[in-house]
């Protein structure tokens, strides 16, 4: 913070983004917390309250942990959250390999083109997301895109199975969150030093093992940035499997869907939605101090 | 120059970036033991001349050797060259051991020998207390040992040095200067130095090859460089002079300058007689002695305009009746000081005057 700044704006400009958090952050997270101590009720709004008042008028703490035990108890959410935490993995590594070599062609290329090949990695997100995921739709089902020009060119004699596999969602998947493995990783592999790469091969490496040893420890925290921005919103991803995995696919945001719309317990769903909060935050919020560390340590 | 004892050898070297002629026809042999330096402005190709030796750029045209062999189209991390990049290229990721390490294990050294090699390439530039550093937690002056040590401990039969002083302070250049000549002397390599100073190339390289437009045109040592420079170029950027336009006058033996009012005894071979030549005069050279001898060129009653005392030296600037204002530079001490507006005869032996081509 520059010693120019007034008092008074230096106040207003970081107590803003602090009120924005509190209000759409912490205050819904709270809610959360409340409504998962809660129990099932019909009416408005569907859950009991934490405080009443019992018989002889004095406050009665009526939360509960039920919902967790429920929800540790029934091997259907820790299934569903294993399979999501499975599928998110899967869906990170394929991104991983496809958004690598494309964010790495693209800081190599010639100036000029960057910003084109950049824009048109973003251009999809101009569309609506539910649209680009309809559009695999038509794609992958039985009388699509692919299944048609397969049956036209004698490739197979009747259409595949497509739609509503894991395979669909893994294609959703890599799709939708391409840019977020990508732009960080250009990020990283643009600032990248060419006469490293250099300096190794002078010194007697490969061109291959220049980029092993050079060009991928050096993007390493691009890599990170990419997979937990992938990672993080697939776990909890509801669209992609609910369209394209159909029924067999079982993740856990379609389980927090279920209990909330479907099932309408909404004490359940908010321990589900607990739980895989806590599942993601505390190896991440780990990992995160223990990587600070180290570069606390190395400077 | 022989092919034999040169230890790299250009023949005829060609590269061009989008039609722009980088390196232009340039031949060239680095002798086994010698320090040479590729002299010039930035742009001129010199850079890119190392690259090419260095296998980082690949020739259009032409022959490189290295120790005999054609390597013209090799890659570089076949070639026993190594350089030390001007901004160092230290990997960031990497202790000081592991920098040095990196280029070792290429060669499949390992275990005792490793550390014995990287002991000694740290040894030699003073850095052995710091192999556990980050690259980030050096100083400039320590990153560049480290960048030396890790060309070095290849043992390369020439190391390349693209701008070695560029990121150093006045008072660490002057130092490493000295360091850099000693270290090539106890290597007993060739020491490929690129720079756009003369004060470097003139105080390190045994030889040096002023560059430009992607030529040499120049090669020799400091001094005949700067005693006998061939063109105007050369002449100014080594050291002061004093350069006039003439021509060669009818006798065929002297210069015509009008700016001077006189022509110009030399010593010399001249060009036909009333074809344009540009000569050249170090300051040093030429005295305010009021008694020339019969083969001097002077001119009288010139005056001081200025005198710019420069604490061993001081330099005068005469104009003399011509017009021409001439620099002139003194040894303090021996000499009495002469005070501006005095008058005064400039004189200097023929033996001085240089005639350049261009």
């Amino acid at each position: 913070m520059s010693a120019t700044t007034s008092p008074a704006i230096h106040r207003v400009t970081t107590g803003l983004p602090f009120l924005w958090l509190i209000v759409f952050a912490a205050l819904p997270l709270v809610l959360i917390v409340k409504i998962s101590l809660a129990q099932m009720h019909l009416g408005v709004p569907p859950y009991t309250p934490l405080l009443g008042l019992d018989d002889a008028g004095e406050n009665l703490w009526r939360g509960t942990l039920a919902n967790y035990r429920l929800v540790a108890g029934d091997s259907l959410y820790l299934d569903a959250y294993l399979n999501s935490l499975r599928i998110a993995a899967i869906s990170t590594a394929l991104a991983l390999m496809i958004g690598f070599p494309m964010a790495y062609a693209i800081a190599r290329a010639p100036l000029g083109w960057r910003t084109p090949l950049l824009f048109l990695v973003l251009l999809p997100f101009w569309t609506s997301f539910l649209i680009r995921v309809y559009a695999w739709i038509g794609l992958l089902r039985p009388t699509g895109l692919i299944n048609s020009t397969l049956l036209w060119l004698g490739l197979v004699t009747e259409p595949l199975k497509l739609l509503n596999t894991e395979f669909a969602v893994f294609i959703g998947m890599v799709f939708c969150y391409l840019p977020y493995m990508l732009l960080p990783l250009y990020a990283r592999l643009e600032k990248l030093d060419a006469s490293l790469i250099e300096a190794a091969m002078d010194l007697g490496a490969t061109p291959t093992l220049a980029f092993w040893r050079i060009t991928v420890p050096l993007a390493v925290p691009g890599v990170i940035a990419g997979c937990l921005l992938v990672f993080v919103p697939a776990v909890g991803e509801f669209v992609i499997p609910e369209l394209l995995g159909g029924a067999d696919v079982l993740m856990i945001g379609k389980v927090l869907w279920n209990e909330f719309f479907t099932n309408r317990d909404w004490p359940v769903s908010a321990a589900v939605a607990m739980l895989v909060l806590l599942a993601l935050v505390v190896p991440i919020a780990t990992a995160q101090v223990l990587m600070a560390r180290k570069a606390g340590e190395a400077s | 120059m022989s092919l034999s004892s040169a230890v790299i050898d250009l023949i005829d070297v060609r590269k061009a970036f989008g039609g722009v002629k980088a390196v232009d026809g340039v031949s060239l042999g680095v002798q086994g033991n010698e320090f040479l330096a590729l002299l010039g402005a930035s742009g001129c190709g010199k850079t890119t001349l190392l690259r090419l030796i260095a296998g980082l750029e690949r020739a259009d045209a032409g022959q490189i050797l290295i120790a005999g062999q054609d390597m013209t189209s090799s890659p570089p991390h076949v070639r026993p060259v190594n350089l030390m990049f001007q901004s160092y290229a230290l990997f960031p990721h990497m202790s000081v051991r592991d920098n040095v390490a990196f280029g070792l294990k290429q060669d499949g050294l390992h275990g005792a020998e490793l550390s014995a090699r990287i002991g000694e390439a740290l040894a030699l530039v003073e850095m052995e207390g710091l192999g556990a550093r980050r690259p980030e937690q050096l100083s400039g002056g320590q990153q560049q040992r480290v960048a030396l040590a890790r060309c070095i401990a290849k043992r390369p039969r020439a190391l390349l040095l693209d701008e070695p002083m560029a990121a150093l302070d006045r008072a660490l250049r002057e130092r490493t200067r000295l360091e850099l000549i000693n270290l090539r002397r106890r290597l007993g390599i060739s020491f490929v130095v690129v720079t756009h100073d003369q004060e470097d190339a003139m105080t390190m390289a045994d030889r040096v090859a002023v560059m430009d437009k992607g030529k040499i045109i120049q090669l020799g040592t400091p001094r005949e460089l700067y005693d006998k420079p061939g063109s105007r170029l050369v002449a100014a950027f080594f050291g002061e002079s004093n350069i006039w336009d003439g021509r060669v006058a009818p006798d065929g033996r002297r210069v015509e300058c009008p700016v001077l009012g006189m022509a110009l005894k030399t010593n010399v071979a001249l060009p036909h007689v009333a074809e344009a030549v540009t000569v050249s005069v170090r300051p040093e050279r030429i005295s305010l002695d009021p008694t020339p001898l019969p083969d001097d060129n002077a001119l009288a009653d010139a005056t001081i305009e200025d005198v710019v005392y420069l604490g061993t030296v001081s330099t005068y600037l005469v104009r003399v009746p011509h017009g021409a204002l001439i620099r002139v530079t003194r040894q303090n001490g021996s000499q009495p000081p002469l005070a501006r507006g005095s008058r005064v005869s400039v004189t200097w032996p023929a033996d001085a005057v240089v005639v350049l081509t261009s």
